[in-house]
């Protein structure tokens, strides 16, 4: 069995797996799961249409990368980033439903967040953290919060973000501005004001 | 001379979409500044927070997608 590590390049695996290399699709997808379903659920915040979701990106990866067709100039990360998006925001808006502050389903949503070794009440203190901030994430304005997940989770360019919405680079920083303002704002107001020692800087 | 940093120039920063020359002007002015200072370490600060979110996708995706490559490949081998 081909052993693949991450120090071979997106480019390499890509060429691999055209070749036949099914370990090095395996590495591909092990390297952008968490990166593009986070990207999806913070769109859909619906734990079952997001794996369906992140499935179906994958598989118009595989379609396109076995087709012959993929450019190979692009960078595959805002390529499979910008597919996962599409196909978030299509959804979203076929259901033209608005994520609201939404009850916890139970704490299986938590369990994938990767702590380090803390102790049981600074783990606590984060993932209170984390439930409010998220919470705050879905009461920003839409435009707002679209640039915010497509930048910070889809790690999308700020130009590609402009032309992705249709507006000009400015709008598209000045709407991050706000929303990282206005998640400043409330995080600072809520009980679970950032705690400067679980979270060195 | 140094040009004056925007708001949004502070932005570009945290994400890295900086030339040179920006991100030595925003530094320059963070330390003369402390409002600049204290909006990007808000923004920084921020920006941690939100690295640390994250979600899994379920095994059972994974294993699918890989089946669906297996498939694929075998399809297109017996065209």
């Amino acid at each position: 069995m081909i052993t693949v590590n991450n120090k071979i390049t997106d480019a390499q695996l890509i060429k691999m797996y055209k070749a036949g290399n099914e370990v090095a699709f395996a590495e591909l997808l092990a390297r952008y799961k968490t990166k593009i379903y986070t990207t999806i659920y913070m769109i859909v915040k619906d734990k079952y249409i997001a794996e369906d979701l992140f499935q179906e990106t994958f598989i118009k990866v595989i379609n396109k990368l076995t087709s012959g067709t993929y450019n190979e100039e692009g960078k595959f990360s805002m390529w499979v980033s910008r597919i996962a998006h599409n196909l978030a925001i299509d959804h979203f808006r076929k259901k033209k439903r608005y994520p609201t502050i939404l009850a916890e389903d139970g704490s299986n949503i938590f369990n994938t967040l990767d702590f380090t070794e803390d102790s049981i009440e600074s783990k606590r203190v984060k993932e209170d953290t984390h439930a409010a901030l998220k919470q705050l994430i879905q009461t920003l304005p839409e435009s707002q919060r679209e640039v915010l997940i497509m930048r910070h989770y889809a790690d999308m360019s700020f130009k590609e973000i402009a032309e992705a919405t249709g507006v000009s680079i400015n709008t598209a920083l000045g709407r991050m501005r706000y929303a990282l303002i206005n998640l400043r704002k409330k995080f600072k107001e809520t009980e679970f004001a950032y705690d400067q020692n679980s979270y060195p800087k | 001379m140094t040009k004056t940093v925007t708001q949004n120039d502070l932005v570009r920063y945290v994400y890295g979409e900086v030339s040179p020359e920006e991100k030595l002007s925003v530094e320059v002015q963070k330390i003369c500044d402390t409002e600049i200072d204290e909006s990007l370490e808000d923004m920084m600060h921020l920006k941690s927070v939100m690295d640390t979110i994250v979600y899994q996708p379920q095994t059972s995706s994974l294993e699918a997608i890989l089946k669906y490559s297996k498939q694929k490949r075998q399809s297109l081998q017996t065209v």
